[in-house]
């Protein structure tokens, strides 16, 4: 047998006693409807074995090994997201009480009652409009940085970059203190402008690395072709520049939302109402009927409202996202 | 050191057409053999089925005697040099040349510290034992990347187009040094290359493949005078075999410039056929006053259009014009060598004292003997088997120059 | 590195700005501060001034409630800090859960890397499924750990049988383990994504070469595809520690830091926005900060990368 006919083998074998242990497992230890969760895993493992098993050969370039590393990853990555749905979709209390994975009386009340939350309300106005101020701010200030540094010798230029770097690695709680007395202090405690210009300072790093990253691949010749065949300045920088360089800046941008729509520590210590406070901090401070009582079928509802953006926004660009995150790190 | 044997070796990817159709190639123990063949030719394929990183979708590779289809490369203990040298970025020299070396339990350090300096010894590589790639040479690392490769003892050297990435000058300088090494180790070597000059220079068969296809397993000699068909004939030589049409007509052959009588051979060759594609070397033309035309050519006159003075010899471009058939079977051919459209013109090489000047005439020998005849329709060199018939009669020696020389110049220009 | 001779001609600043000016040198300086000067700005703005304030609060006893009591005390409030065994302990939380976290993580991550990098079919599925914890809020992903291990409302001691009354956050070492699983399941594909790019940066002939020279799987692996992975997994490695170091949100959200989960930053939020100490507070800012600097420079000093370099700068 050949070694990559071998490694397939091996490979679906593998993927069947993984299914079989997941079905397994589930029939011993799992109680429905649970139950369906784990044989569907497992079913799925075992026909990816089967299919591998028997039709392999038709496409012998595809890696058994990375399809079954494929499934355990959406497995693990995905599972925990499914669970905040479920949870979402629990119906009342007695419903949460229950325990288990699945809902055992399924509706759409909690999103109907999170809606009407006015903390929650307000809280995705806030956030939204906070995050996308804040990333376009960030994104315009950065892509002027990142061209100075990808493009022109200036003193410190290093000096810029290190500092990026210092800043990427600070801890943010240690400024929070100040920040308070000095938001106070000038009156911006608590507003918009008060969360913005934080989420501008700690998005700022990410941006620069990533768009200095991405303008140094730009063939910058293709300005000087332009205007060798007629362009104006501008026509050039219009027509060949901002085509090119209009990636890099908006994946700078998809990672600076992200950022600013995940802070949690300035979003409960720079704001204490409705006026400012963001979704992440509102979470955190939703109240159930009583006071001992955590709302957690309502938390969740609101977890997977505000995760649907994240969500849309991943499958429409994993490719951008990805190729920012790496090249603003690692570059050899 | 072993034979490497390769029986009616397929590879097909998916459903696509076959990378490489139906070769088989017997090797001998300890000698230089070379792929070559224009891009996509399947000669990189097939070097990469032999060592083991592509397998074999049908046929048998035995090496030393022994089936390896299935083994994985490491049992198969062949030694490959890459064609960008594939040196390990985080070792430096000694131990990149070490590496095969430590993969193996049971070889003691000062044993390795031996083959390396020995390697390196032999390479001239030992000032630079402690330097990373990164800050070598492209002439350095090639040579470590052949350091790696001599100290396995390995049953044979394979080396996919090596030279590729040097400049012109060192590329002639490290072909003449892994010549050296390998008539001084005696090692079984398959050499993967697309330039012809390292084909000639290096090998002691070539293999020439074409979309797959082996065409031709010879000595580069025989590649160069004997070429069995038209791809083959277009492929080796530097100006190109100029490819013309050429229309028998009775004992007559018609040529662009000249017709001449056939000699017995090439008339029985020829029958049968009315069109026929004439292949001649550019040296087998001369200046008709020139000291080393060949005696009894032929003679014609023809009109340059370009004149190129390369300072030990001059290429003359003479222009003709070819019918449709032919036309179409040059355009295929140039394809198959990659090339552009193929011009329609023959190229002459002359004595550098020649005076001809561009846009004149000049009177010109050609060396019948040396004419190619190939059938447009499958490209096959029929002189080949004329000419074997003939050096049968004649005890295997080969007619020193046509017979026919009544030269009658054609009326094109 | 490779990078260092791709990037040299944009490195040149191949430009005709240049060379419609007299002092091409003063000229290109000033336009790359006017460029890089306004992000520099707002970058300080928000460190640099507050960090200072929080060095020079950090010599008074002020708590917000009673501003009137201020008063000069000197380095006595770090004297407090670092005496309290409280503080040692959270370092020492931190510093575990960064070295738990870290270490699950690169190798979960490098099998993640691994089998991005070798499928074919697929690619942007999986692409997308990894990037899902990355971008997912860190509040959300702490409470959907908390309610999965909740005893009665959660589906973890139901799977496992579990006796109703378990609860993992009664004790620390079960609270901490949640937060570090939190922690794993939502970084991990940034490591795995910056491993990716390491990954894909192995030279593919160099570990055909090892193939044909020899090595077995794991040689290749351990001789020829981590080390020239070095650069990639210290940057890896050192982004997360820093970041698992700061650690917040999901100890916030789990146990509010209770069973003495408390992480430094936690301990600076409760003085800080709790108990308003502002004087006591702004002195662990500070030690938060320098501790920070000392692990930055540790595992810089301990891979030896310059992170330039890495950068290709």
């Amino acid at each position: 047998m050949s070694p990559r006919r071998k490694s397939r083998v091996m490979w679906s074998l593998v993927s069947i006693a993984i299914g079989l242990l997941f079905a397994g497992a589930g029939l011993w230890l799992i109680d429905r409807p649970d139950l369906w969760l784990w044989l569907i895993t497992g079913t799925v493992f075992v026909i990816t074995g089967a299919i591998g098993l028997l039709l392999g050969d038709s496409a012998p370039q595809i890696s058994w090994g990375s399809i079954v590393g494929a499934e355990l990853i959406m497995l693990y990555t995905l599972t925990p997201v499914v669970y905040l749905v479920s949870l979402s979709l629990k119906g009342g209390n007695a419903d949460v009480n229950q325990g288990g994975f699945l809902p055992h009386d399924p509706g759409f009340d909690n999103f109907k009652t999170v809606f009407k939350f006015d903390l929650f309300q307000h809280a995705l106005i806030n956030s939204f409009g906070i995050s996308v101020i804040a990333t376009t701010i960030s994104v315009i200030l950065a892509t002027f940085a990142a061209y100075a540094i990808a493009r022109l010798r200036f003193r410190g230029k290093k000096i810029v970059l290190s500092m990026a770097l210092a800043i990427a690695m600070f801890p943010v709680v240690a400024l929070v203190g100040p920040l308070f007395d000095m938001w106070r202090a000038i009156g911006i405690y608590d507003t918009w402008l008060g969360l913005i210009i934080p989420y501008l300072s700690f998005t700022l790093p990410m941006s620069i690395w990533v768009l200095s990253a991405f303008f140094r691949e730009i063939p910058w010749e293709m300005e000087q072709a332009a205007q060798v065949d007629g362009a104006t300045s501008w026509q050039a920088f219009r027509k060949v520049i901002v085509p090119l360089a209009a990636p890099g800046v908006f994946t700078a941008a998809i990672i600076t939302f992200f950022f600013a729509w995940n802070d949690f520590v300035f979003g409960i210590s720079l704001t204490s109402t409705t006026r400012a406070i963001p979704v992440p901090a509102s979470l955190a401070f939703f109240t159930g009927a009583s006071q001992f009582d955590q709302p957690i079928a309502a938390i969740a509802a609101a977890s997977v409202v505000v995760t649907v953006p994240i969500f849309i926004i991943v499958l429409l660009f994993q490719r951008k996202i990805v190729s920012g995150l790496t090249s603003g790190a690692v570059k050899g | 050191m072993a034979t490497i044997e390769m029986k009616n070796i397929v590879k097909q990817y998916g459903d696509n057409a076959p990378a490489v159709r139906d070769v088989s190639l017997a090797i001998e123990d300890g000698e230089f053999v070379i792929l070559v063949g224009p891009s996509g030719c399947g000669k990189s394929t097939l070097l990469r089925m032999i060592v083991g990183l592509e397998e074999i979708t049908s046929g048998d590779m035995l090496i030393g005697g022994k089936r390896v289809n299935d083994e994985p490369p490491r049992d198969r203990n062949l030694a490959m040099v890459f064609q960008n040298y594939a040196l390990y970025p985080h070792l430096n020299v000694y131990e990149n040349i070490a590496f095969p070396l430590r993969l193996h339990k049971g070889i003691s350090n000062e044993e390795i510290d031996k083959k390396v300096r020995d390697a390196a010894e032999t390479l001239e590589l030992t000032e630079f034992l402690d330097r990373k790639p990164a800050n070598l040479s492209g002439g350095q690392r090639q040579r470590v990347a052949m350091g790696r490769a001599i100290v396995r003892d390995a049953q044979a050297f394979l080396f996919d187009e090596p030279l590729s990435n040097l400049d012109a000058k060192l590329r002639g300088q490290m072909r003449t040094e892994i010549a050296r090494l390998q008539r001084k180790l005696g090692v079984t070597t398959v050499y993967v290359t697309h330039d012809q000059t390292e084909a000639m220079t290096l090998g002691d068969r070539v293999a020439l493949l074409k979309k797959g296809v082996l065409q031709q397993v010879a000595t580069p000699r025989e590649l160069y005078e004997d070429p069995v068909n038209l791809f083959v004939a277009g492929f080796i030589g530097s100006p190109p075999m100029n490819m013309l049409p050429a229309r028998p007509n009775g004992d007559q052959l018609e040529l662009p410039f000249v017709s001449f009588t056939m000699p017995p051979e090439m008339a029985e060759a020829t029958k049968g056929h009315e069109l026929l594609i004439g292949g001649i070397r550019p040296e087998h033309f001369a200046d008709a006053s020139a000291s080393r035309a060949p005696e009894n050519g032929v003679r014609f006159t023809a009109g340059v259009d370009v004149v190129e003075w390369l300072g030990n010899e001059q290429y003359a471009y003479i222009p003709f014009e070819a019918p449709e058939e032919v036309r179409t079977t040059l355009d295929d051919l140039a394809k198959d060598l990659d090339g552009e459209k193929m011009q329609q013109q023959i190229v002459v090489t002359l004595e550098p004292t020649t005076r001809v000047r561009e846009g004149g005439e000049a009177e010109l020998v050609m060396d019948v003997s040396k004419l190619h005849l190939f059938d447009p329709e499958t490209g096959d060199n029929l002189m080949l088997r004329a000419r074997d018939d003939a050096d049968g009669d004649a005890g295997g020696s080969r007619p020193a120059a046509a017979d026919g020389g009544q030269a009658a110049p054609a009326g094109e220009g | 590195m490779a990078s260092t001779t791709t990037l040299e001609p944009t490195k040149q600043a191949p430009g005709g700005r240049r060379l419609k000016t007299r002092t091409p040198e003063s000229a290109e300086n000033r336009l790359g501060w006017k460029l890089a000067g306004p992000a520099v700005a707002v970058m300080l703005l928000v460190t640099a001034w507050p960090m200072l304030r929080a060095l020079y609060l950090s010599l008074f006893n002020y708590r917000l409630t009673d501003p009137d009591n201020r008063e000069f005390v000197g380095v006595s409030n770090y004297g407090v800090v670092l005496s309290d065994p409280l503080w040692w302990r959270a370092v020492g939380v931190a510093v575990f859960i960064m070295v738990v976290t870290v270490a699950v993580e690169l190798v979960i991550g490098f099998g993640f890397a691994m089998v991005m990098n070798n499928i074919l079919v697929a690619r942007g599925i999986v692409r997308a499924s990894i990037l899902v914890p990355y971008g997912i809020i860190t509040v959300v992903s702490a409470y959907a750990w908390l309610y999965a291990f909740q005893p009665t409302t959660g589906f973890v001691n139901q799977w496992l049988h579990l006796d109703p009354g378990t609860n993992m956050f009664d004790d620390f070492w079960g609270s901490i383990f949640v937060i570090c699983l939190a922690e794993i399941w939502k970084t991990t594909p940034f490591i795995s994504l910056l491993l990716l790019a390491g990954l894909s940066q192995v030279p593919n002939d160099a570990i055909e070469a090892a193939t044909v020279d020899g090595a077995t799987w794991w040689q290749r692996l351990t001789r020829v595809i981590l080390p020239s992975m070095r650069a990639a997994i210290m940057v890896a490695v050192l982004f997360r520690a820093l970041d698992a170091y700061r650690i917040f949100d999901s100890p916030f959200i789990m146990t509010g830091f209770a069973n003495g989960t408390a992480p430094p930053s936690g301990l600076v939020y409760n003085a800080m926005i709790q108990r308003v100490e502002l004087g006591l507070g702004s002195a662990m800012s500070v030690l938060l900060f320098l501790s920070v600097l000392i692990i930055a420079f540790g595992l810089m000093k301990l891979f030896r990368v310059d992170l330039s370099q890495v950068r290709g700068d």
